[in-house]
């Protein structure tokens, strides 16, 4: 994990050392905040990553460890759901209901209510 | 291994409804890559549509009007539905091979993507057969260009809401990108140890989750200024252009690096087996790449010099920079293939390919961000030269270099080497053929988005020359499709590596991988575990 933390501490230096830059050049606010939630968002993945550093173990980072213990800890996969195909039907209805036939996006939503309540009840 | 479990599947293990229902990321990969492919052959028809009504001045094959939605609906396709995509595709279906994973991360958000991504470009091309035709403001859709005044049709409206489709699937899939090799990394693939191409796709990741989200809120803004009045981008009333070109852009060059990072990592592979080498400065080919991806977020403006509007110098100066990064990634390409046992199989020469080109595409750009040049060439055949030098000739070069590299291991059977060959060959003198006069026209005067020119202006012969080039593509692209034809009817059993000196470790694994991906892992000791698995002799050297 201490890889991907250095990867978005990095990100952040740089999102913040551009961002310093810029307002430096240009004495320009907009752009200024602009790159420097750019590097702030990183932050705050980095920061998240430090909190949980003890706890998340990843196998990837067991340098020598027998390859016979990949998976154990994985779980179940599936390999087939009819959900997302139908969820992404109800997301484009919305979206198009909403611009061009408002009744088209009130199913959808409902639609989109039903199908969000399949996946979840699917994943328990 | 005992990978994974599964619960038992309800609905279909084949036929058409176990893939409308599949949340294997490998079937997801092919649906990605070939919805992509599609969408290329459809664009790929209005270029040569374009091409046909320029080749030769005062022709009158489409009219003013058709041509605008030609050109929209061209560039379109191929940025939002063909490139870039494509990558998401080869990567959904390498990640979790070349780290050792059975599944991405959430494999029913990938489907997801999938779908709404299929349905937003559907969307987009909804638009031709509505009453005032497809979009027509070009594949940015500047405003005034898309403002209801200019763009009444609903054409404009369903391209909006189709690439708002394409560009929420892109953040889910960016999700699993980022967080699959972060977290599902078989034991002993350190960071430190995964393949360049994925490397390639988690630098991906982050830009689209900082590229995309802005994408959305400009459209959503547009839709705002044409439902409801909204004026954000109306100059009348106190609204400004200038302000969709900033969001745009914002997003816009992070995604031209959207659509080359992935291809760096397919170049990066394929260079490798085919020098029969370790890859050269890892380490500096995995910095670059973020390099590239930080500096690229802070390069929007270099789109808008002309505007007078923005901070030039700095705009300028940080454009300058990114050929640092990507002058490292071609001295480590060199330095691979540097005293290696090359042989120049189909998916290297595409590679060479990809170099030479790219070479053309980076050296102009580096010329256009001089705001003095770009002044001058902006909005000119000059740009239309050298954005396709990067796209065409770089990122779809890295496509069929990498099309022909996985097929195998995809389909199990390797593509012919003869045919690739006369593929590779028609592309790349049909590609330079195509748009190395565009530079001349570009710097004789002609300017982008013209249905047509004056026999006078003495742009005639250049552009017949570039349209034949266009229909040498158009045969380049109908042996690829009769190739792939007929190696798929002549398919036997391959070994795990085709190509012999693949490192990765999709390379360790059958071709076409089973459920889940791996029936055992090798050992993890190194950055090759597939070269170690099938060259022990020298694993010890890999390991150092
Ligand atoms: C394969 C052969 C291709 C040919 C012959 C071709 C030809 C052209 C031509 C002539 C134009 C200029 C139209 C005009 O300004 O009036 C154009 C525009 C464009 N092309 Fe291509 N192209 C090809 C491939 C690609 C690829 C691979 C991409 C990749 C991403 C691409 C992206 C674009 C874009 C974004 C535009 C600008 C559209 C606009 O102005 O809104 N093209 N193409």
């Amino acid at each position: 994990m201490n890889t991907a933390m250095r990867v978005f501490l990095s990100s952040t230096a740089f999102g913040l050392g551009v961002s310093a830059l810029y307002w430096l050049t240009t004495h320009e606010n907009v752009g200024t905040i602009l790159l420097g939630l750019f590097g702030a968002g990183f932050a705050f993945v980095a920061g998240y990553l430090f909190v949980i550093r003890g706890k998340a173990r990843v196998d990837g980072d067991e340098q020598r460890a027998p390859a016979e213990l990949a998976g154990e800890t994985i779980g179940v996969f599936s390999l087939e759901s009819p959900w997302p195909i139908v969820l992404a039907c109800c997301t484009a209805g919305l979206l198009i209901g909403v611009v061009l036939h408002p009744m088209l996006a009130f199913m959808a939503l409902i639609a989109l209510f039903v199908t969000l309540w399949q996946l979840v009840r699917e994943s328990v | 291994m005992t990978a994974v479990t599964a619960p038992p599947r309800e609905l279909a293990k084949s036929g058409i409804v176990a893939w409308l229902v599949t949340t294997d990321h490998k079937r997801i990969g092919i649906l990605y890559m070939l919805t992509s492919l599609g969408f290329f052959l459809i664009a790929g028809f209005l270029a040569d549509v374009i091409r046909l009504q320029l080749a030769a001045p005062q022709q009158n094959i489409v009219g003013p009007a058709a041509y605008n939605q030609v050109f929209t609906l061209h560039g379109t396709a191929m940025i939002f539905l063909f490139v870039a995509p494509f990558g998401f595709g080869l990567a959904n279906y390498l990640i979790p091979l070349q780290i050792g994973a059975p599944e991405m991360a959430f494999p029913r958000l990938n489907a997801y993507s999938f779908w709404l991504f299929l349905l937003g470009g559907l969307t987009v091309f909804a638009g031709v057969v509505t009453q005032g035709g497809a979009a027509s403001a070009g594949w940015t859709a500047f405003a005034p260009l898309s403002d209801v005044r200019v763009s009444a049709g609903v054409g404009q409206d369903l391209w909006i809401l189709g690439l708002t489709m394409t560009s929420i699937s892109g953040i889910m899939t960016a999700i699993n990108f980022l967080v699959t090799p972060i977290v599902f990394r078989a034991p002993g693939m350190s960071m430190w140890r995964i393949p360049i191409f994925t490397w390639e796709m988690i630098a991906t990741a982050l830009l689209i989750m900082m590229a995309f989200p802005p994408l959305t809120t400009a459209f959503a803004m547009l839709l705002l200024d044409r439902h409801t009045g909204a004026r954000f981008f109306d100059p009348g009333s106190g609204g400004d252009p200038v302000l969709y070109q900033h969001i745009f852009w914002f997003f816009g060059h992070p995604e031209v690096y959207v659509m080359i990072l992935p291809f760096f990592g397919v170049i990066t592979e394929v260079v490798a087996v085919f020098s029969r080498k370790p890859v050269f400065g890892y380490t500096g080919l995995v910095l670059a790449a973020f390099a590239i991806a930080g500096l690229s977020m802070g390069v929007w403006a270099h789109h808008m010099f002309t505007t007078g509007a923005v901070a030039n110098p700095f705009f300028a100066g940080m454009s300058f920079l990114i050929a640092v990064p990507t002058g490292i990634k071609f001295f480590n390409w060199i330095a691979t293939m540097w005293k290696g046992a090359i042989s120049f199989e189909t998916p290297m020469l595409f590679a060479i390919g990809f170099m030479l080109n790219f070479l053309i595409g980076g050296i102009t750009g580096v010329m256009l961000a001089s705001p003095p040049i770009d002044y001058h060439a902006e909005d000119s055949y000059f740009l239309i030269a050298h954005f396709h030098y990067t796209l065409g000739g770089g990122s779809m070069f890295a496509i069929f270099a990498a099309l022909y590299f996985w097929f195998p291991k995809i389909w199990g059977a390797k593509l012919d080497e003869r045919l690739g060959r006369i593929h590779f060959a028609l592309m790349f003198l049909g590609f330079n053929l195509a748009f190395l006069p565009m530079f001349f026209l570009g710097v004789m005067g002609m300017p982008r988005r013209v249905y047509t020119y004056p026999a006078q202006a003495g742009w005639g012969l250049l552009n017949l020359s570039s349209s034949i080039g266009a229909a040498l593509i158009t045969i380049g692209t109908a042996v690829l499709v009769w190739n792939v034809i007929v190696s798929l009817r002549k398919k036997e059993p391959l070994p795990d590596d085709p190509w012999g000196g693949g490192y990765s470790l999709e390379w360790a694994t059958s071709c076409p991988p089973p459920e889940f991906n791996f029936r055992a892992l090798p050992p993890i000791r190194s950055k090759r575990p597939a070269f170690d698995l099938h060259h022990p002799e020298y694993a010890k050297d890999s390991q150092k």
